[in-house]
């Protein structure tokens, strides 16, 4: 697609910043959405403009990155953290889309659920789910990781986190799926709301028979004096369902697509798997795969534009992840960088409350894997399709080794 | 200026000035003493800022804050969390003592 007269550009957008950038459809996205975006990066300015699903600025540095994600004054996230806009009337999911103060009020429970303590227990549950994955496939010498694998391990942790019946995970996988990555709005919009349906369905199981389990606590929040509604609370488990499991899966794609084309530091890790908890924060780094987005609250001078009130601004976390001043020779892998704040969790009151639970599923995931299947490739004469949009994804990695 | 000490569970310190009004987290960050996580950045969120410090010396713990303590790897009776707790004149030479790990 390209910029049409339907894409109208504000008054307030001077030409030069505008750029025909439409994240569902980046040219060079389906085989590198990293090389994709840092074409994007490298030929705009350090704030620009697309006038795609209404128009909507993007982010194009680490200095704005942090600047849009803590500058809560400016910042709204009411509305404002998917692109496109969800469908007119669409309540506000908490604790997501939920500013201060009530936002404490519904992260609490994640917080205390996703502990330090806590990650630990999932962090070994995860790696078990990884173990039985991994002898289901061993003896083939090839595996689809998507399948076989990342869509398998995270959804086990979120399920038994939220009290969930397992067997359920394989109606969920395909519409998780599908919320990210369909192919339409009108996909990924009808996925969302069969999710928020199941979500439903088991709040008001809660709600007649409570337990000790996550949702029985999200049911049981107080926000200021009033108890949180049952829509707040079947949208707070939503928001767990999609946030911990895509952007898992598919960061763990990523590492073994990595790891299958570099066999240097894949080496490096065998002969010293203590690197891996280094190796982990440094993949996630450079494959930041997420997005989120604010919308601004009030006029701001940023970047060398002018926001206004009601302008959206989307944060893709590889603008931070690839900005060379941040992170000199950015596109390098280097375990050695043990890098500090890492961009792919996001800053501020929404960093990624699931941040080290997903680190641990892929520590567990390189110790593991590594141990069993030390040399991988990517299967000859088979392609690795990428995909761009709200999170940057894979749709399938064939991955071939000798089965002994 | 407040001094402030960060011991680490070897008992190797490491000295911070701070501003009086400054959380011990912050002046962990601003001095880059490595014990201290602080993941969520100071919003009492993530338990990755914790440290041991004598009762009594700063406000006790809020309900959200005691809450979190129970979720640190190994909680003592002296266990805080850094992010909420503020440097004050009168404090100079306060040790802060931390854990050997944080996750």
């Amino acid at each position: 697609m390209t910029m049409t007269a339907k894409h109208k550009i504000p008054d307030h957008v001077a030409s030069s910043v505008v750029r025909d950038v439409d994240i569902y459809n980046i040219p060079g996205g389906d085989t590198d959405p990293f090389l994709a975006w840092q074409a994007i990066k490298n030929s705009s300015p350090e704030m620009f403009y697309t006038p795609h699903y209404g128009g909507y600025w993007v982010v194009n540095s680490a200095e704005l990155y942090h600047r849009v994600l803590t500058d809560t004054e400016h910042f709204t996230s009411r509305k404002a953290v998917l692109v496109p806009d969800m469908p007119e009337g669409t309540p506000d999911f908490p604790p997501l889309m939920v500013d201060a103060p009530e936002h404490r009020a519904f992260r609490h429970p994640y917080n205390l659920a996703l502990s330090p303590k806590k990650v630990q227990v999932f962090g070994e549950q995860a790696r078990s789910v990884i173990i039985g994955c991994i002898d289901a496939i061993i003896d083939k010498g090839e595996c689809e990781f998507m399948a076989d694998v990342a869509l398998q391990v995270p959804i086990a942790v979120v399920m038994s986190l939220l009290g969930l019946p397992f067997e359920d995970r394989e109606r969920l996988i395909p519409l998780v799926d599908a919320v990210t990555h369909g192919d339409n709005p009108e996909a990924r919009g009808g996925a969302a709301m069969a999710i928020f349906a199941y979500c439903d369905e088991w709040v008001t199981k809660r709600e007649q028979e409570p337990g000790d389990d996550l949702i029985s606590r999200f049911i049981k929040i107080k926000v200021g004096d009033r108890p949180a509604t049952h829509m707040e609370a079947t949208a707070s488990v939503t928001i767990l369902l999609l946030g911990g499991l895509d952007s898992v899966s598919h960061t763990m794609a990523f590492f073994m697509k990595f790891l299958a084309e570099n066999s240097d530091h894949r080496q490096q890790l065998i002969d010293d798997p203590a690197l891996i908890p280094y190796a982990v924060d440094e993949l996630l780094r450079r494959y930041s795969i997420v997005s989120t987005a604010r919308m601004a609250l009030k006029n701001i001078e940023i970047g060398g534009i002018t926001m206004r009130a009601g302008d959206k601004v989307i944060v893709e976390m590889c603008m931070n992840s690839m900005d060379e001043e941040a992170w000199p020779d950015a596109m390098a892998v280097k375990f050695d960088r043990c890098p500090k704040n890492i961009p792919s969790f996001g800053e501020g009151p929404h960093k990624c409350v699931g941040m080290n639970l997903a680190r641990n599923e892929l520590r567990a995931l390189l110790e593991e894997w590594l141990k069993r299947i030390p040399n991988f490739t990517i299967t000859p004469g088979k392609s690795v399709a990428t995909m761009t949009g709200q999170n940057i994804g894979i749709h399938e990695l064939p991955l071939s080794w000798n089965a002994a | 200026m407040t001094k402030i000490v960060f011991e680490d569970a070897d008992g190797n310190r490491q000295a911070a000035e701070v501003d009086a009004g400054t959380s011990v987290m912050q002046a962990a960050m601003d001095s880059s003493v490595a014990g201290i996580l602080a993941d969520c950045g100071g919003g009492c969120s993530c338990a990755t800022c914790h440290c041991f410090v004598t009762r009594g010396v700063f406000p006790d713990p809020d309900e959200i804050e005691s809450q979190m303590l129970e979720c640190v790897l190994e909680p003592e009776v002296s266990s805080r969390l850094s992010c909420q707790l503020i440097v004050r004149e009168d404090m100079d030479g306060l040790v802060i003592k931390l854990p050997r790990n944080q996750i």
